[in-house]
């Protein structure tokens, strides 16, 4: 049996929906979209589950129920699936950040704001959080250049707290990329151990080894653990 | 520290072809050599000195200088090992606890009134790794001794504070 034509159907099928068979009449951009969504979501699933290493071609297109030539109309190579998976996983990331940063008035705060909800967010979803943490590492290095390019964006929020630190002269230039290279790998090993529900309980500690650098041990330590 | 200086087949055979599961006592061997290796190598470097900051110092030198002279080992433990699932984990781990308990015993030359996080070493050791990989995956980054002074300064203000850390910034690398 058809599927309608959507001018029958008031209720086109939901984005991410397995479309239906056959002549279905929908617009050819939104199936376009739909199956290639549909692969980022069987790519990000697996990597929750198998890791980059896992996720073969086939493995990703029987979790999105396309074929190997839908996947070929989109990417190449599993590679270019990690790195479309990887931008969406920062472009959904991104907003989140923003809010909880823009949350808070004072700059420890907005750092203390912003960790929580990463490490929130990867808590509720390790799959992305395994995406944007470990796989560029492992899926090699066109995979490794938007993760630097999406922890380089950080970098003025962080370097912000140079105006609050008596010794900001003498803080080193790439300071900023170390705090925030070492927060990755901090989170990454937890998500590999598969420990991403106590993510959360890493904020006081995580929070006061990134101000640490810019307040000095006490004062990051009151921000970090400041009861909000 | 003659292993490392012997060439293994098996590096070169999992950086062509990636890991793969028939390898696994491979690459455990090759593992368990090179992270015997590594080990004995910051042991000697390090034995001479006294305190905790001049041995970090001296750990940290040898390790850039390890990653810079004997790339293709390097790479198998920061990079190719990633790809080594569970078996690499468990690899990675090990390793990192057995560094961890070695950077903890800063510890021990701490005041009793400072408070340092449990996690520190585990974060000293993150701040290493993620430039260590990208020296390793890319070579683009700068050579690692250059980049020691600013990985000591993170690392020793994580336990004895900015101006401890900034010391280490002003020190000459030798």
């Amino acid at each position: 049996m058809q599927s309608p034509p959507p001018a029958d159907n008031p209720h086109p099928p939901d984005e991410l929906a397995q479309l239906p068979h056959g002549r279905h009449g929908l617009p050819p951009e939104f199936v376009d979209r739909n199956q290639r969504e549909r692969l980022i979501v069987a790519f990000t699933r697996l990597v929750g589950e198998v890791g980059y290493s896992g996720a073969t071609i086939t493995a990703i297109i029987e979790g999105a129920s396309v074929s190997s030539r839908t996947f070929y109309k989109f990417f190449e190579t599993v590679e270019d699936c990690c790195v479309a998976a990887f931008e969406k996983a920062v472009e959904d990331l991104r907003p989140l950040l923003a809010t909880a940063w823009e949350g808070e008035g004072e700059w420890p705060l907005r750092v203390r704001a912003t960790i929580a909800v990463l490490l929130e967010d990867f808590a509720e979803l390790p799959e992305v959080g395994r995406l944007l943490t470990v796989e560029p590492f492992v899926a090699g290095p066109r995979a490794a250049t938007p993760h630097k390019a999406a922890l380089e964006e950080m970098v003025p929020f962080l370097r912000e707290g140079r105006e609050l630190s008596t010794a900001s002269e003498t803080l080193p230039p790439t300071m900023e990329r170390g705090l925030l290279g070492a927060l990755n790998a901090r989170v990454g090993r937890q998500l590999l151990a598969g420990e991403a529900a106590s993510l959360p309980e890493l904020l006081p500690d995580l929070t006061q080894f990134v101000l640490t650098p810019y307040l000095g041990p006490a004062s990051a330590r009151e921000a970090a653990f400041v009861q909000t | 520290m003659a292993r490392l200086s012997d060439r293994d087949e098996y590096l070169e055979v999992i950086a062509r072809e990636g890991y793969l599961p028939r390898d696994a006592d491979r690459f455990a061997a090759t593992w368990d050599s090179l992270e015997e290796a590594f080990l004995e190598r910051l042991f000697e470097a390090t034995v001479p000195f006294g305190n905790w900051r001049q041995r970090f110092r001296a750990a940290a030198m040898e390790t850039a200088r390890l990653v810079e002279a004997h790339r293709r080992e390097a790479r198998f433990l920061s990079v190719d090992a990633l790809a080594a699932g569970e078996l690499g984990r468990m690899r990675r781990a090990r390793l990192g606890q057995r560094l961890a308990r070695l950077l903890d015993s800063a510890r021990d030359e701490l005041d009793d009134s400072v408070v340092v996080p449990e996690a520190t070493a585990g974060w000293v050791l993150g701040i290493f790794f993620d430039r260590i990989y990208r020296r390793c995956a890319a070579g683009t980054d700068p050579d690692l001794p250059s980049q020691v002074p600013e990985l000591l300064f993170l690392a020793v203000s994580a336990y004895f504070g900015t101006r401890a850390g900034l010391e280490e910034l002003a020190r000459p690398l030798r």
